[in-house]
């Protein structure tokens, strides 16, 4: 095993490193939005999406149908499209429908990606990584992109950042002030979709939950105005990584799963501090 | 193209206006009718479900008529143009806004006006935001949490949203529902002030009517079809009553002559 310092400052690690504060960035923007939007559960079933997005193009790439292509692509679109249903309903009002449309979305790729997986064996232990990831494991050129879609995602937020708040806040108010609200709705889900499938290379489908909605989840409860919940959401998800990278030192646990224990952690302990000393 | 600015064209003119929502399908409006002039404050009411909401949609240019026509200031408010969109200020029910964004109230204001206002620096929205947080008596809470706020205290930002357009024509979905009597009257005085004073036109859906019915230039009373709409005492009968809301409404006269529909007392 390696010493302490050496184990800081090796590539891997620092790798690691830069991924969480990507995967922080996401946190603050789409991790908030999904709160403010009550959509938490299009995060889940978005990097589950993913899921099945990546496993196809794995599946494809294995069999020769597709080369060079990565599965982050497949994963984008699977979660995109998912989101733009969800994001169909909100436009009629009805998150009830938006919930649904999520559900049969989740389901349907997770049964693609074990039905893939079980057509072809080989390529079960790159998909199965994708479910569990392993943010050690992030290679530079995944790094690459997690950076660059990163940098897309936050480029949209911050042009059509009144709209988002505008169409979030008051649809029909935002309509009326002649916003085309039906549009940035489908961008802001969209993004959310993009947002969580990002990550699932860093952190795997299963904790992409955990790491975009918790923190956004805690900093509104510490927040008394948007920019305070963006930076709460950033500071707590950045934190729980690099925290969880030194505790998997002395632990051997995996990173992604230490992560997101601290940042659901963070989240009850808050609720619990509020419920016993706040009025 | 009619002018906008052309004094001719009414305010609002609803020729045969039907609407039904396609999912699920509901019809919501059938054939209605209706010509408001500028310079007239109007309230439309009727039973929960009557299609008051649709109606200012409608108007509003939220959504298009499945058959007939709506136009305002001569114009169709689902115009590319959004000319007379421009025109136009809106404040809705004030529970159909989310109140998980942790917006301050001034924010919410700055908001509405900047989304409309594009060609102006911060300072100068910030400005007007401020000048109307006064106007509106709501300097105390500019810096509040909008979803922290008592529903009048909401319904009272969302009037000043609106009033900071300085809008030709005030569409409003309730505005008073949730706010105390003081709050009422003053704002049924400041709209009735602002048709009387500066020929601006006002539209508003209530559910209670004591605190307007004395402003009012007309009322229409809305069940899917017109009912009734006139002056509100040819319109306050107790027959168009049972008509739009299904059960005998009885109606007082006040000192000052005015006939009340206690409409309230019946839905409670
Ligand atoms: N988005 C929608 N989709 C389907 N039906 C709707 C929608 N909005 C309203 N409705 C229905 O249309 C009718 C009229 O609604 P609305 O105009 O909101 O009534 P009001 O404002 O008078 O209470 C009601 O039956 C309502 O349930
Ligand atoms: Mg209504």
């Amino acid at each position: 095993m390696p010493d302490f310092s050496s184990y800081l400052t090796s590539p891997f690690v620092l790798r690691a490193a830069a991924a969480f504060l990507f995967v922080a960035m996401n946190a603050s923007l789409s991790g908030v939005f999904a709160n403010f939007r009550n959509s938490t559960f299009l995060v889940s079933g978005a990097s589950h999406a993913a899921l099945g997005g990546a496993a196809l193009v794995i599946v494809l790439e294995s069999h020769g149908s597709v080369f060079g292509v990565s599965p982050v692509f497949g994963a984008a679109v699977f979660a995109v499209l998912l989101s733009i249903a969800a994001g169909s309903a909100h436009n009629r009002g009805s998150t009830a429908g938006s919930d649904t449309a999520i559900g049969v979305g989740f389901a349907l790729s997770m049964a693609l990606a074990v039905l893939l997986i079980s057509l072809i064996p080989e390529s079960a232990s790159r998909v199965w990584g994708l479910l569990m990831g392993d943010v050690l494991l992030i290679t530079n050129q995944d790094l690459v992109l997690l950076a660059f879609l990163t940098l897309c995602v936050a480029t949209v937020f911050v042009v059509f950042w009144k709209q988002f708040l505008f169409v979030s806040f008051d649809l029909d108010g935002a309509r009326a002030f002649g916003i085309n609200a039906d549009r940035f709705n489908y961008l802001l889900f969209a993004l959310i979709g993009l947002s969580s499938a990002l990550l699932v290379k860093a952190i795997g489908s299963i904790l992409v939950f955990a790491m975009l909605s918790a923190p956004a989840a805690t900093a509104l409860l510490v927040s008394d105005s948007v920019r305070k919940t963006l930076w709460w959401s950033f500071a707590i998800s950045f934190a729980a990584g690099i925290l969880a990278l030194v505790l998997s030192y002395f632990t051997a646990l995996s990173v992604s799963a230490i992560a997101a224990f601290l940042v659901t952690t963070a989240y009850f302990s808050v609720r619990i501090w509020r419920f016993a000393f706040a009025r | 193209m009619a002018d906008v600015a052309d004094d001719k064209n009414p305010a609002v003119e609803a020729v045969e206006l039907s609407y039904s929502y396609q999912r699920p399908l509901v019809e919501a409006l059938r054939a209605v009718n209706l010509t408001l002039p500028r310079g007239t404050f109007t309230a439309v009411m009727g039973p929960n479900g009557s299609g008051k909401s649709t109606f200012l949609r409608l108007l509003l240019g939220i959504l298009r008529p499945t058959t007939g026509e709506i136009r305002v200031f001569g114009e169709s408010p689902t115009a590319p143009s959004q000319r007379v969109q421009r025109l136009i200020a809106y404040v809705p029910q004030y529970d159909s806004i989310n109140p998980l964004l942790p917006l301050r109230s001034r924010e919410v204001i700055a908001l509405g006006l900047s989304s409309r206002v594009t060609d102006r620096p911060a300072r100068w929205i910030d400005e007007r935001v401020s000048q109307i947080l006064e106007d509106l008596g709501l300097v105390e809470i500019r810096d509040r949490q909008y979803g922290l706020l008592s529903g009048g205290q909401k319904q009272r930002v969302l009037l000043a949203r609106a009033l900071v357009l300085e809008p030709e024509l005030l569409v409003l979905d309730e505005p008073f529902s949730a706010m105390d009597m003081t709050s009422q009257h003053a704002t049924a005085k400041l709209l009735s002030g602002l048709v009387r004073q500066k020929r601006r036109t006002v539209i508003t859906v209530v559910h209670g009517i004591h605190t307007i019915v004395h402003h009012l230039d007309y009322l229409v009373l809305l069940n899917k079809e017109i009912v009734a709409a006139g002056t509100p005492d040819a319109v306050l009968r107790p027959v168009n009553l049972t008509r739009a809301y299904g059960t005998d409404v009885p109606v007082v006269i006040c000192p000052e002559g005015f006939r009340h529909p206690l409409v309230e007392d019946v839905h409670a």
